[in-house]
């Protein structure tokens, strides 16, 4: 992966944990999760060296399995299957975009293959869109969001029985854990309540990965939560 | 846990030059040499994941027609053979695990979702059959409790804490194993 060339890289003070690397490099994660992870790495040229080790460990490990028989005649049949087309002249990503400075929501939502989402209003200050939701497990859905958050207000007081991954595409916020700017991954464990508050002087805009209920206080929270099914 | 050998300190090389073959030539000799190699170890790896021997026969093979077809895109200064193709075995992985069973229609808001892309960054010099012989070297002589939770985080559908679960230890012991060996590698391309 290619960096969203930015004055960012370099500047991320907050990062996710190696193991949740580890996760995102064997395919572990999910893609809420996974993709908050993904926009991390945009912006994060430390995280992607140690993704990289990641993976080129799982080469290594898939070198030393020991081998299963094919089935007779496996490798013509491959062959076959081939049809005799030329390897594709395709391309998987797209170049590295061109220099984005600053790199906004929209390019990073674009490089990401999100589609644009339509967000809505939840809240004084706060607009949200579900971009995906998982089917949920034994401790509840995992959802992808992009929320937009006005300068100077607080989400509701929550706390999650799952992780939950927030990445700041524009703007920052703050809680109790620090200050999160662009291309910063604030990653929250299980039942760890918290108060973010979106710093001036632009709106801030993350991408916010939950697993398992998400729990707030007080009845505006209950609301926004029943209202977004997470 | 059983552990295996070493492949050879000159396989890198040699499968790198087999891709940019097939890449330029549609080199079925290359082709087969891969294959001989790759398959029953992918076939392996799917099996890993609780797939039958059908499925499992089938993603291996897709993952070589993969190979084929992506072999333009492979750079071998940016990429290690092993870790290409280890990629794809994975991300076909993720895609029949989403199409099948329990977790149909687990994408709901985002369709297409596309698979992850990480292929290594140029930014990390890990393509030369040094730098692999370096790593695969680390991996070997990682203490065998280090070994075993990377055996089940790498090869099994397990979260860390199914893991943690499994192994009856702390899920903070799994992080701090998986942390250790990720520190040690660093540390062995650093020789």
């Amino acid at each position: 992966m290619k960096a969203v060339n930015g004055a960012a890289d370099g500047t991320i003070r907050h990062h996710p944990s190696e193991e949740t690397l580890v996760s995102y490099a064997v395919g572990g994660l999910g893609p809420a999760a996974g993709i908050a992870v993904k926009a991390h790495l945009l912006y994060c040229r430390h995280c992607r060296a140690t993704t990289a080790l990641a993976v080129a460990a799982g080469g290594l490990l898939l070198l030393d399995l020991p081998p299963s028989p094919l089935a007779p005649g496996a490798l013509q049949q491959t062959l076959d299957r081939l049809g005799g087309t030329k390897a594709a002249q395709m391309r998987e990503t797209p170049a590295q975009p061109a220099r984005l400075r600053p790199p906004g929501a929209a390019a990073a939502l674009s490089w990401l293959g999100l589609p644009a989402p339509r967000l809505r209003w939840v809240s004084p200050g706060v607009r949200v869109a579900v971009l995906l939701r998982e089917s949920g497990g034994a401790q509840g859905g995992k959802a992808l969001l992009l929320l937009r958050v006005r300068p100077g207000v607080a989400l509701p007081t929550h706390g999650h029985a799952g992780t939950e991954r927030t990445c700041v595409l524009e703007g920052a916020f703050a809680d109790e854990g620090g200050r999160y700017g662009i291309g910063d991954l604030a990653e929250a464990e299980g039942g760890y309540n918290h108060r973010p508050v979106a710093e001036g002087p632009a709106d801030c805009v993350c991408l916010i990965a939950t697993s398992g209920r998400t729990h707030f206080a007080g009845t505006l929270g209950k609301l926004v939560g029943a209202w977004l099914k997470i | 846990m059983q552990r295996h050998r070493p492949a050879s300190a000159c396989g890198e090389t040699t499968f790198s030059g087999h891709i940019v073959a097939v890449a330029r030539s549609q080199d079925h000799g290359a082709f087969a040499a891969l294959f001989a190699h790759f398959a029953p170890k992918l076939k392996t790896y799917f099996r890993k994941f609780g797939m039958v021997d059908g499925e499992a026969e089938e993603l291996a093979q897709e993952t070589m027609i993969l190979v084929w077809r992506k072999a333009p895109l492979f750079d071998p200064a940016r990429s290690m053979a092993s870790t290409w193709i280890y990629a794809i075995a994975r991300n076909l992985r993720i895609d029949a695990f989403r199409r099948n069973g329990a977790h149909a229609n687990e994408v709901s808001a985002a369709e297409p979702f596309q698979t992850q892309d990480d292929a290594p960054d140029a930014e990390m010099q890990l393509t030369t059959a040094a730098h692999q012989a370096l790593l695969h070297k680390a991996m070997h002589l990682l203490p065998q409790e280090q070994a075993q939770v990377l055996q089940l985080c790498y090869f099994s559908d397990r979260s860390h804490s199914e893991v943690a679960r499994d192994l009856g230890i702390p899920l903070g012991t799994v992080k701090g194993r998986l942390r250790l060996v990720m520190a040690r590698l660093r540390r062995a391309l650093e020789e």
